[in-house]
Formats: structure tokens, sequence, C-alpha cells
């Protein structure tokens, strides 16, 4: 997995490669990605704000980059994995939070 | 080894390998530049009903203590979340022809950042209806410079 764009800065940066574990869920506070609900095959990576049992709240860290990460629950069969470990670049590789 | 042709076609094989087959976008969905007081204006509402709230429990049974905690944690974490939402307004919004229209504007952030702070560690109606007309002054002017 790949990322694109800045909104995830400083735990994230466009061009890091991730390992994910395929998860339906998330806990508040841990990274999660996501179906971009206006675009379903695109794929949104975000941090999650609040899950319930149907799904999961996402924001951006970077909040002033993105003041239209996708409002309202995003539906727990939409939730695709959790990023955990960065592969590359190698000199920022480990466990991502 | 890694100079040799051979070389330089293992570390493609192996970089192929490990490529990401997948991209997550972290992009701003849109260019910077919607902003909104709103957000700051409710929590600074909620601040002052979960104070409001606060001055209603009697009596110590399990349900009411309950009760007023989860007041408290409510009213706190707003106390937070309108901070956070006033400071993004004050350091990404605003621009310097604001403040020339608007001097005491980083006098109204900061005081209305440090009401922010006072309703997070009292149970003060005073102080919560003071961060309401802190947060609707900033709104009043967030709005005059969108005309």
């Amino acid at each position: 997995m790949a990322v694109a764009g800045a909104s995830m800065e400083p735990a994230l940066r466009d061009g890091d490669w991730l390992l994910l574990v395929p998860a339906r869920s998330a806990r508040p506070g841990q990274l999660v990605v996501v179906r971009d609900p206006a675009d379903r095959a695109r794929l949104l990576v975000k941090r999650v704000l609040r899950a319930s049992p149907d799904g999961v709240e996402v924001e951006s860290d970077a909040r002033h980059r993105d003041h239209l990460a996708p409002r309202g629950t995003i539906r727990s069969a939409d939730v695709v994995g959790r990023p955990v470990f960065r592969y590359a670049p190698l000199r920022r590789a480990g466990p991502v939070r | 080894m890694g100079g040799t042709p051979q070389g330089r076609t293992t570390v493609q094989l192996i970089s192929r390998l490990l490529a990401p087959r997948a991209t997550a976008h972290a992009h701003c969905d849109i260019p910077c530049g919607i902003y909104d007081p709103a957000a700051a204006v409710t929590a600074a509402n909620t601040v002052a009903k979960m104070v409001e709230k606060l001055a209603t429990f009697q009596g110590g049974d399990d349900a009411n203590r309950n009760n007023y905690i989860r007041s408290v944690h409510v009213k706190e974490e707003h106390a937070q979340l309108c901070k956070k939402e006033l400071l993004i307004l004050w350091t990404d919004y605003f621009k310097p022809e604001h403040l020339e229209k608007y001097p005491n504007l980083h006098d109204t952030f900061w005081k209305a950042a440090k009401l922010c702070s006072k309703n997070k560690q009292t149970v003060d109606a005073k102080a919560a209806a003071d961060l309401q007309a802190a947060v609707k002054e900033i709104s009043d002017i967030f709005w005059a410079t969108k005309k």
C-alpha cells in the first residue's frame, strides 16, 4: 500500500510504503484504510475518530489540509485494513501508529 | 554487485516484487481554504450546556455519579475541541490583511484559547458564557471577512 498525499503527516508521508493487516474495524486513534464513500474504487488512509458496530468515522491528522475527510460513518464493509508497518523508505521503516 | 547489469536487474526485480499494489490517498480532498467557525461555536455551546447540567445533579447514587462524571468528561472534551478548532482558524485561515482590519484579532484568539483551558479546569458558568461570547466574536469576524 503506497501513501499519496500529505494529509496524514507527520505519521505518514507521501510515498511511504505500508504493510496492511486486513480488518473490518479499528479502534479510535488507529490508522485505517477505507474505501472513499464518494468513490469506492479509491482508497483513503485516515485515522479513526469514533468506532461503532456499524463502522468508523475518520479524520486526517493534518486537519487544516483536509477539511473534507469523509463525514459520517464509513460502513464496516468499506473498511479495508489497518496499516501496521512502513517498509519504505528504509530509513523510516518500522511500525506505524 | 549492485553496479553490474545483473545486480541492477536483481534490485529492479526485488523492488518490483515489493512495490505496493494499491495506493491509499491522503490527499487534501480539495484545496485548502474551507474553514468554518461552526465547530468551535458548537463546542463552546456544548461546554455551556454541560456546566448548566452539572449544576442540577443531586444525590450520590451510581446513575447520578455516572452522569455527573460523563458531563465533566464531555465538558472537557469539547473545551479541548473548541481550542483545536479556534487554533485552526487562527493559524490557517486568518491572514495579515485580516489583522490590519481587526487589530485585536490575536488578543481575541489568545483570550478565547485561554478560556477553553479555564473551562477544562473549572465548572464555571461565567467562564462558559465568556467562552461562548469570545467564540461568537471570532465567528462574527470570520463571516465579516467573507463578505
